[in-house]
């Protein structure tokens, strides 16, 4: 059965915007919630699309893209951005591994779970960086 | 589908269709059908902003009236600590304790005891429950309702504690009882309320169990009778001692980030007001609000200091409770193998499980639902989005929302009908042939 998309929308993530990170995570609650998605699984969209647009708006130096895919099968969310990248994948993957600046952590950032938060709370996840090139995350969460 | 319980009833023969009420309802639970203002059951959380902003008077809270009292054989009045603010700052708690007796009551029992108990299940609930944070308070029905309703998501993160009100409900009945050799449900126990909510928690409680409470007073409606009576005991006494132990965490307990102040904690906080829960709510869903181990969250906006049944101002009413909560002991003693027995039998919790009651979806099926979002965002575009309401819809979104769902006619709105615009002017009897050609002038 061909696989077909129901809503797509886009949202452009700004680096160093501490103050609009997390629209693009609340216009995607607003839509899950209008069409009756579970709460837990909303719950679980909102966690790992914050965390991704946090790590852009921190850690890419470039901006970035959000892509929201509803299909008949299930929730997709692509994180792209064309920053710096991640030099070591597994290191990033680790819980409690973190670059973050004395700043980031006065906000309560940088406790090295950013990657990981996106992984447990995704059905699928994977990712793809390659250094000053940028990096790719893809999600999906099953919702039927 | 549930029939939702309300704390407040609308009266229609007193409503002009001012609008007022929906304008100012935050989760969009008020229509103007006909005219007059209408319910939208499954939405309302009961917090009363409709109540207070209505100047026509035809929307009443349905708490029990003053005047019924003498129908029961044994009251108890629990008096909400909102209430020790009302009466000036030389005026003790004491007295208004000694006044509610005079005014019929047999007993009175202050929630400061409960608040012991309540603030030791507190404590152990978080040292033992680690993984979720932040713990909502949830003594505030509003702020309960508000959670099942709009952020379903965070029900489990709701303290499964019985409020203090209800505890101490429950120890009135059982010490009286033993006590007086009487039963149980011979004794009626009456809060004497700060705001509309209590009604719901009594009538229909958010966890599906049954509440220890038999009734509710709203302060407005008693505030009256007791005035006179607290200023006369006030002159003619010097009392020290009070009927029911107070103590500064308890009269507290009547104003946002009472429980904070008394208990010195770090990381928590304390939130008060709709819009201001709503926002940190939001934070919550998605993982934002970090580090955060508790909140004490009240609906109104300075907390049951300024619930929509008081009287006094609520910065005043809080001025003073911060004033009288000094005079007193700050905590009581109680015992602790008391406190633990309540806590490892399951008394301190609520008897039954919160459940998140979250709003219909635009469809059930998903594939007709994203039609209709599709629509709904279609129709929206074209609307002029100043939310004028004349189609009975608090804002243009709503209004796009119901129509994709059906349960609107796009004709409501007068930009698409002059035919709506012709029977407002007929249902609001708007007449403006009397003005003279002057007046028009001057007028215009």
């Amino acid at each position: 059965m061909k696989e077909t998309i129901l809503i797509s929308q886009s949202f452009h993530i700004e680096e160093g915007d501490f103050e609009k990170a997390g629209t693009a995570t609340e216009k995607i609650r607003e839509i899950l919630k209008s069409l009756g998605i579970k709460p837990d699984i909303v719950r679980r969209v909102s966690v790992a699309v914050f965390e991704a647009e946090m790590n852009i708006c921190m850690y890419a130096h470039s901006p970035g893209n959000v892509l929201f895919n509803l299909t008949d099968l299930k929730i997709e969310v692509q994180v792209t951005d064309c920053g710096v990248g991640i030099p070591d994948l597994e290191k990033a993957m680790q819980k409690g591994w973190s670059t973050a600046t004395d700043e980031m952590r006065e906000l309560g950032f940088g406790a090295g779970l950013g990657l990981p938060n996106m992984k447990e709370n995704s059905n699928t996840f994977r990712i793809e960086s390659e250094p000053d090139k940028g990096t790719r995350v893809i999600m999906t969460f099953d919702y039927l | 589908m549930t029939e939702y319980y309300h704390s407040i009833q609308f009266i229609e023969e007193s409503c002009t269709g001012c609008m007022a009420c929906m304008r100012i309802c935050p989760t969009s639970a008020i229509r103007i059908r006909r005219g007059k203002a209408a319910l939208v059951s499954e939405r309302c959380i009961d917090c009363g902003l409709c109540l207070q902003v209505c100047t026509h008077k035809a929307i009443v809270p349905k708490t029990d009236a003053f005047s019924t009292l003498p129908r029961f054989s044994y009251k108890v009045a629990i008096p909400s600590s909102a209430i020790y603010g009302h009466f000036g700052s030389e005026i003790s708690p004491i007295c208004v304790q000694e006044g509610l007796i005079q005014l019929g009551f047999n007993e009175v029992f202050d929630i400061s005891t409960a608040l012991e108990y309540y603030v030791y299940s507190i404590e152990r609930w978080l040292s033992e429950n680690r993984s979720l944070r932040p713990v909502i308070l949830s003594v505030c029905p509003t702020v309960v309702r508000l959670i099942q309703v709009l952020f379903p998501s965070l029900v489990e993160h709701v303290l499964p504690l019985q409020p203090p009100r209800e505890f101490i409900a429950m120890l009135a009945k059982v010490t009286i009882s033993e006590r007086l050799g009487v039963k149980p449900e011979e004794i009626s126990c009456f809060f004497i309320a700060p705001c509309s909510a209590i009604m719901i928690s009594i009538k229909q409680p958010a966890e599906g169990s049954r509440s220890s409470l038999d009734g509710t007073i709203g302060i407005q409606d008693i505030y009256n009778h007791l005035y006179s009576k607290v200023f006369e005991i006030s002159k003619e006494h010097t009392l020290s001692e009070p009927i029911s132990p107070i103590s500064g965490l308890g009269i507290s307990f009547g104003y946002v980030g009472g429980l904070l102040r008394i208990l010195a904690k770090e990381r928590w906080l304390a939130v008060a007001g709709l819009s201001n829960l709503i926002r940190i709510f939001q934070e919550i869903e998605s993982g934002r609000l970090r580090g955060v181990e508790f909140i004490e969250c009240w609906s109104s906006p300075l907390g049951c200091c300024g619930g929509s049944l008081t009287v006094e101002s609520s910065y005043i009413n809080r001025s003073r409770l911060i004033d009288l909560s000094n005079r007193f002991p700050q905590r009581l003693e109680i015992d602790l193998d008391a406190a633990k027995k309540y806590y490892d039998d399951k008394i301190s919790f609520l008897h039954g499980k919160l459940l998140p009651r979250p709003l219909k979806p635009l469809d059930t099926n998903i594939l007709r639902a994203v039609k209709k979002m599709k629509k709904r965002d279609e129709f929206l575009k074209l609307l002029p989005k100043f939310n004028c309401g004349l189609c009975g819809c608090p804002t243009c979104s709503t209004f796009a929302e119901e129509v994709a769902s059906g349960q609107e006619d796009k004709e409501s709105c007068v930009f698409f009908s002059p035919n709506r615009l012709r029977k407002l002017i007929n249902l609001y009897n708007i007449d403006f042939s009397s003005l003279s050609e002057d007046e028009e002038e001057e007028a215009f």
